[in-house]
């Protein structure tokens, strides 16, 4: 299992016209394609802080979101949200499909004045259907942002881009409302144990760690929540409790520009070297290292300092 | 229609307003808009839409006007200097000036777009430059466009126009409000000026402090005016404040203060008409007399000399 961001790579994407900027996001799609629109199976990807989109315009996507195999025909939207493992199989299709990174995505909620934290999203994915006039108004929103890609590079690029992207967001966000909701036989018991133990990481995941909390919490043995978890995201319990905690002290992180001892605080770790190890852990590097990797502008240089 | 493109409401309104919005009078009728938030003119359906202001008395306007001319040429009179404007031409025109518009060719072929300052200083602060309408207003800025922009604008404005016109829905004036923004951001070499500092890296966390200081004076400097004040706020040393101020502008931190406080009273005094008590009371100074030292200090005039010398 890979637990890295990249959910697509150039390689991957050979029929695509495919476009990245500076790995905040990337779109991609084959709607120049006029022979056999054929996109090719890929192996799983876990994706630990990218929102995924995809419509379909044309033919059928295959592909299996978190062990839920997902049938994607015309005119169907798709977001997937951070710590889901894509699979795409085999298909026939013509799609485009955009991947923004959880930071930018956050930027892009507060711009359009929609209050919510991503990580309340995580594990979680939206199949909806559109109207024919929906998907051609995303669409005109899709090939904005294209050409705008296709453009020479100048100094004012990336926030034209982001402008260009929160208006298809927003465009999205009001159409929601009028879109059909696919839905999966999803009312088992099991399911419903897991949608709870969601809601229950909402709540504590600044306090609580361990499995067996929440699984005491859902009257169940942590072994069969263990199962639950894996049967609805692929990962175990506690990777997915790990998962999960991280992306939100990342977006924390993000957002409000405290520094690392605060955030440590919040989170409830014994001491800030604790919760750099645990951070290294599942990540694969350290707290700070994030920060100046994402740019993250924080205030807290008399940190810095100390550790040079 | 209470319909408005911002979704925060105006913060102090000026109190003294004197200004006749000639956009919004009863002859003139826009291509498409929203009242009191966006106004757009063009000349698309052969119809010259501010043919009535043709020729018409200096007016004083407050909202930010941004003009694009495609064929003919048209002269603007800005503060009674006059400009001739060629095709392929952008104007923005800021609060605060004194407009006068002449159509000369006939066939004048033209887009306009007219915000209202509650939607531009949204804007502003939603392209996260340190630079708002306020420390614009008064001036303006013409210059040519390359191909490429004349045409990637155009495309903007009919996009914007088409969604006007079309039905509402949910979050229109926020989608509205990114493609101005998209068409404020493309064209930003209009304004003539670099938004980034030159000097140093623009990813560094000192240039953050220096980006976040600047917002902080342009909120604060009515009622702080000590750099401990900024530093205490920012979390930071007020010598370590002064250091990254003078790293990216070659002007320490209390001299940034000075500006922006002088700034203000310059408005108030000139724009809003407030007395020089007044002023003095806004400011949060203790007497008329300690505003009168701390302006001569900053500018080498009396607030008196300066109101005086303005006026005439």
């Amino acid at each position: 299992m890979i637990l890295k961001g990249d959910l697509i790579t150039k390689a991957d994407a050979q029929s695509f016209f495919f476009s990245s900027y500076e790995g905040k996001y990337t779109i991609m799609d084959n709607l120049d394609e006029k022979g056999d629109p054929i996109i090719h199976a890929r192996d799983e990807i876990y994706n630990s802080e990218y929102v995924y989109v995809t419509v379909v315009l044309r033919g059928t996507l295959n592909m299996i979101v978190g062990g839920t195999p997902i049938e994607m025909k015309a005119n169907e939207y798709l977001a997937v949200m951070p710590c889901m493992s894509v699979i795409v199989k085999e298909s026939r299709c013509i799609c485009f499909s955009f991947l923004t990174s959880s930071n930018l995505m956050a930027d892009i909620y507060k711009r359009t004045n929609v209050h919510t934290k991503l990580h309340y999203h995580a594990f979680k994915f939206r199949h909806l259907r559109f109207t024919p006039e929906t998907i051609a108004v995303l669409l005109d929103c899709y090939k904005r942002m294209k050409r705008e890609h296709m453009q020479e590079e100048y100094p004012m690029k990336e926030l034209v881009l982001r402008a260009y992207l929160a208006a298809y967001v927003a465009k999205l966000f009001s159409s929601l409302d009028d879109a059909e909701l696919v839905r999966y036989v999803k009312n088992s018991r099991q399911y419903k144990f897991f949608n709870e133990f969601l809601n229950l990481l909402n709540d504590n995941h600044k306090k609580e760690r361990s499995v067996q909390f929440y699984a005491d919490k859902l009257h169940i043995t942590p072994k069969y929540l263990s199962t639950i978890v894996n049967k609805y995201t692929g990962l175990t319990a506690s990777q997915a409790i790990d998962q999960y905690i991280v992306f939100a002290i990342k977006q924390t992180l993000y957002n409000n520009e405290q520094n690392i001892k605060k955030v440590s605080e919040e989170y409830n770790f014994q001491s800030q070297s604790f919760f750099g190890r645990y951070f290294k852990r599942i990540t694969g590097f350290s707290p700070n290292a994030y920060l100046k990797q994402n740019n993250i502008r924080s205030i807290n240089f008399i940190q810095q300092k100390k550790e040079n | 229609m209470s319909y408005s493109l911002s979704s925060q409401p105006m913060r102090n309104a000026p109190r003294f307003v004197e200004y006749v919005d000639i956009f919004s009078r009863e002859d003139i009728i826009p291509s498409a808009g929203i009242k009191d938030s966006l106004l757009l003119f063009d000349t698309f359906n052969n119809i010259n839409p501010l043919e009535q202001l043709n020729n018409a008395a200096p007016t004083k306007i407050y909202q930010r006007v941004s003009f694009y001319l495609i064929e003919g040429e048209c002269i603007f009179d800005i503060n009674g200097k006059q400009m001739t404007i060629t095709p392929n031409t952008a104007v923005a025109i800021m609060p605060e000036n004194t407009l006068k518009i002449k159509f000369v060719s006939p066939s004048v072929q033209y887009y306009m777009v007219v915000t209202y300052p509650k939607v531009s200083n949204q804007i502003f602060r939603e392209t996260g430059f340190t630079y708002s309408n306020a420390r614009l207003s008064l001036r303006h800025f013409i210059s040519q466009m390359s191909t490429q922009q004349v045409r990637d604008t155009l495309r903007i404005y009919t996009d914007i126009k088409r969604d006007i016109l079309g039905p509402d829905y949910e979050f229109k004036n926020e989608y509205l409000r990114c493609l101005l923004n998209a068409l404020m951001v493309k064209n930003i070499n209009i304004y003539q000026f670099d938004p980034m500092p030159l000097e140093g890296d623009s990813n560094s966390r000192q240039y953050d402090v220096y980006c976040k200081f600047l917002s902080l004076l342009n909120k604060y400097a009515i009622e702080h005016r000590t750099v401990q004040f900024y530093a205490k706020t920012l979390d930071i040393s007020s010598k370590y404040l002064s250091f990254v101020c003078t790293s990216y502008s070659k002007k320490n931190a209390s001299s940034w203060i000075d500006e922006a406080v002088v700034q203000k009273a310059k408005a108030m005094m000139l724009v809003h008409h407030y007395s020089l008590f007044e002023t003095s009371e806004a400011l949060h100074f203790s007497t008329v007399s300690s505003f009168s030292r701390y302006f001569k200090r900053v500018t080498g005039q009396t607030p008196k000399e300066f109101v005086k010398k303005s006026r005439s």
